[in-house]
């Protein structure tokens, strides 16, 4: 996510119309992480009210030499993990057929596998779609998603190589690729 | 490595995220098993359809901007401007500069006042602790 320095700067000195360009600008990208890790279009409407609260009383602090694009992204999943154990109590399950649709799609393969993807990622446990969302999606790695998620390294590389594994059986199942239990395995 | 040990290895393959001699291993057993090099391909096509994700970004609800807007208003009123407003620091600056002398000049008086105070009610203290009559 790029976020210009020239407009942190300015929500920073408080100029007038600032700060509701920077979430015209990035509440797309903000919106799609948060839906990604919550797997629910309302929850992740929640999580993005309040990561744009939790980034004004943050732009205190931010310093101007580091990347406003990470740390946007932090506080997102920082505040889809919040929001996570809040639900966790309450136990609410997640429906797949309420994935949002693409702003960019082409009818090619690559989008179809994403659109399946997509709908596969909501059926993941929390901990699991954490896990692979993170490292896979937005390129994190084990070590910074295990303090996020308050867990070890070997936690995240176990949640993160079985979601992988349940996504290419998602995938299978849906058709997307040939399913691998109709192959005979032998072994060598 | 046989495809029972392999398999379980898999998924951290297709995601390069094993330690070296492991990942030499399962590479050793993929070079001769066509079945778990089938595995890898679905799994790594998980991995590259994942990363692209971050290109597609998805539609919010159509009022969520109005909202998200809408709920950021309030903290705004109720926080104090992330930083000093634009044009004052300098601006104070400048004054601090201009009139160093005379700010040196007040603090010192400031501070001379401040020490005859103390000392004023040290000494009344010190009188009425004594028994003494406060007199004039």
């Amino acid at each position: 996510m790029y976020v210009p320095r020239e407009l942190v700067e300015a929500c920073q000195r408080g100029e007038p119309g600032a700060f509701d360009e920077l979430v015209r600008l990035t509440h797309r990208t903000v919106y799609s992480m948060a839906y990604r890790l919550m797997g629910s279009a309302d929850d992740a409407a929640d999580v993005t009210q309040d990561v744009y609260v939790r980034v004004w009383r943050g732009l205190r602090t931010f310093r101007g030499d580091a990347n406003a694009g990470t740390w946007l992204y932090r506080i997102t999943a920082n505040t889809a993990m919040t929001h996570l154990k809040r639900r966790g109590r309450a136990g609410i399950l997640m429906d797949p057929r309420d994935v949002p649709e693409a702003t960019v799609s082409d009818g090619s393969d690559a989008h179809a596998d994403a659109d399946a993807l997509e709908r596969a990622l909501v059926k993941l446990s929390p901990a699991q779609r954490a896990a692979v969302v993170l490292k896979d999606v937005y390129g994190w790695t084990c070590e910074e998603i295990a303090k996020e998620m308050r867990t070890t390294e070997g936690a995240v590389k176990v949640r993160l190589f079985r979601a992988r594994q349940r996504l290419a059986d998602e995938l299978a199942s849906a058709g997307v690729v040939v399913p691998l239990a109709k192959r005979k395995r032998t072994p060598s | 490595m046989r495809c029972e040990q392999a398999s379980a290895y898999l998924p951290g393959y297709a995601g390069g995220d094993l330690r070296q001699d492991t990942t030499r291993a399962v590479a050793r057993h993929l070079a001769g098993c066509t079945v778990c090099r089938s595995e890898v391909e679905q799994l790594e096509r998980v991995t590259t359809g994942l990363r692209s994700l971050t290109e597609r970004p998805l539609e919010p609800p159509p009022m969520l901007l109005d909202t998200v807007l809408e709920s950021v208003s309030e903290p705004r009123r109720r926080l104090i401007p992330p930083i000093v407003p634009p044009n004052v620091a300098p601006e104070l600056m400048r004054l601090v500069q201009e009139n160093r002398e005379v700010i040196a000049q007040a603090g010192a008086t400031a501070l001379v006042a401040a020490g005859t105070a103390y000392a004023l009610w040290r000494a009344i203290r010190g009188r009425r602790v004594a028994g003494q009559p406060v007199t004039s």
